[in-house]
């Protein structure tokens, strides 16, 4: 039986910034931004949120769907840890806003930057167990950063991790009929284990140690692939994947995990680790250097960023980590004439169309106006700051208000 | 004593960062201070590492104020 992904869509929000100009503006050194590998960050507008990300990221997915395919839709699982509530999830709301089937299973995971792939194999299990056979289901990784409102010491601690988090969210549907990525079910391998890197211990902070996470991201990769080396007979990093894809909190870390990876376990040398990562994970940048970290959904920015370069026939190395922390390197096959197929979403194209924000505009957003604060009962976004990108910027959902804790949106 | 170790970590430092060969370093001194990023520092400890046949987990490594504290934790590893 086959599994996978059957179809894909990336929201990237209407506003970004660049972030050549942000680092410049905040005064950090030019060779440390550099090898953050990044170009534009999404800014989250004060009417949208994890919802509105998560269900203009669906929607074009949704609306190509045969209703009888629509129909068959028994699970939508949302996966963040940008959550608006602690109870109720954000996969109610995409259920109703889509129009979707109510015999459907609805919840919502969280583990930090692991949880849309979290999210990825409970689909994919549920799919393989046959218990409803033809069923479909609907991942969405969703996050945004609105971290640093009104607070200069805050911006000072954010330093280097400002100019890399995002707002995004990747849509996936997964069933049997995998046109984008037919997954190696049963190859994969898992690495985790309680560390305290990186935590969101409020609303609207967080904290964390930049080595810390970088040598339990790195540990992860290396017992990640140990495992599903241990699991999948023959499993070689050097031949069995025409591409890599990695969770990129930034470019320079995924640069470091991957020439770690090839020098431990290929016995690369430095030009062949280098003309490696050129071939093999480069073609997957390129969303994320546009769009910035968003978390849960960053390793499938990375996997539509790769498909759209072409990978067509092609065996990607999938890792996915998460702060606190767990991680998974799995594996699929990009089947012919999925490039074709992704191109109809047009990626790149509604990136293109976001609204390039001034610094002044920026920051005015960081303080936030009347920001959508967690718990907050009854407000109305704020109109100014909410009109920085144009309704023509795409087709895309924005909050109107809160009523009594009730989130109602309108389409723009 | 861990000046093996120290050792070591300077020369891996130096091949990373080629700025510091002329410059005197000391067992007080952090990467931080010398400027070297925290994905160069990772690679700094990893290459050390290889070199000194240390096998073991990273975050064991973690909190070390400076190279003289990191050379001390590679050398336990090493004497275990």
């Amino acid at each position: 039986m086959m599994v996978g992904i059957e179809a894909l869509n990336v929201y990237g929000g209407a506003a970004t910034i660049d972030v050549g100009i942000l680092c410049n503006h905040r005064g950090l050194e030019r060779l440390r931004t550099e090898n953050l590998m990044m170009r534009e960050k999404t800014m989250a507008l004060p009417n949208e949120d994890p919802v509105s990300f998560a269900v203009t990221a669906a929607k074009p997915l949704i609306d190509a769907l045969d209703p009888a395919v629509r129909a068959r839709i028994e699970m939508v699982i949302t996966c963040t840890e940008s959550g608006i509530d602690f109870g109720k999830s954000i996969s109610t709301y995409v259920q109703d806003l889509l129009g979707l089937p109510r015999n459907c299973r609805l919840f919502e995971i969280k583990q930090a930057c692991y949880s849309a792939t979290a999210g990825l194999q409970m689909a994919v299990n549920f799919v393989l167990s046959n218990t409803s056979p033809g069923a479909k289901a609907l991942v969405i990784g969703t996050d945004i950063s609105r971290f640093a409102q009104a607070d200069e010491r805050a911006i000072q601690e954010w330093a280097y991790s400002e100019p890399t988090s995002g707002a995004g969210a990747v849509a996936m549907l997964i069933g049997d009929q995998p046109t984008l990525l037919r997954l190696d079910a049963g190859a994969y391998g898992n690495h985790g284990y309680e560390v305290m890197d990186t935590c969101r211990p409020g609303p609207d902070t967080e904290a964390g140690d930049a080595d810390l996470s970088l040598m339990a991201y790195l540990e992860c990769c290396e017992g990640s692939w140990r495992d599903y080396a241990r699991r999948v007979e023959g499993a070689d990093l050097n031949k069995t994947f025409g591409r890599l894809c990695f969770h990129t909190p930034f470019g320079g870390m995924v640069k470091g995990a991957h020439r770690h990876l090839m020098r431990r376990f290929a016995k690369a040398t430095p030009a062949v680790i280098e003309a490696d990562f050129h071939q093999r994970v480069m073609p997957g940048l390129e969303y994320g250097q546009r769009v910035g970290n968003i978390a849960g959904g960053s390793l499938y920015l990375v996997l539509a960023s790769t498909i759209d370069a072409g990978a067509d026939g092609q065996r990607l190395g999938m890792f996915s980590y998460g702060s606190g922390c767990c991680s998974e390197f799995f594996s699929g096959v990009v089947p012919a004439g999925a490039q074709a197929l992704l191109a109809e979403m047009r990626i790149g194209a509604v990136l293109d169309r976001r609204r390039l924000l001034s610094i002044e505009e920026y920051e005015a957003l960081l303080r936030g106006g009347k920001a959508l604060r967690f718990g907050v009962r009854d407000t109305v976004p704020d109109a100014d700051l909410s009109a920085l990108a144009p309704d023509s910027a795409s087709p895309r959902l924005v909050l109107e208000k809160i009523v009594g804790y009730h989130r109602q949106y309108r389409w723009v | 004593m861990s000046d093996t170790c120290f050792n070591v970590l300077i020369n891996v430092l130096r091949g990373i960062q080629p700025d510091l060969a002329e410059r005197s370093i000391a067992r007080e001194d952090s990467m931080v201070v010398l400027g070297i990023d925290s994905v160069d520092r990772l690679e700094v400890l990893l290459l050390a590492m290889e070199e000194l046949h240390v096998d073991a987990s990273l975050t064991r490594f973690h909190g070390a104020a400076n190279l003289g504290e990191l050379a001390d934790m590679l050398h336990a590893c090493r004497t275990g």
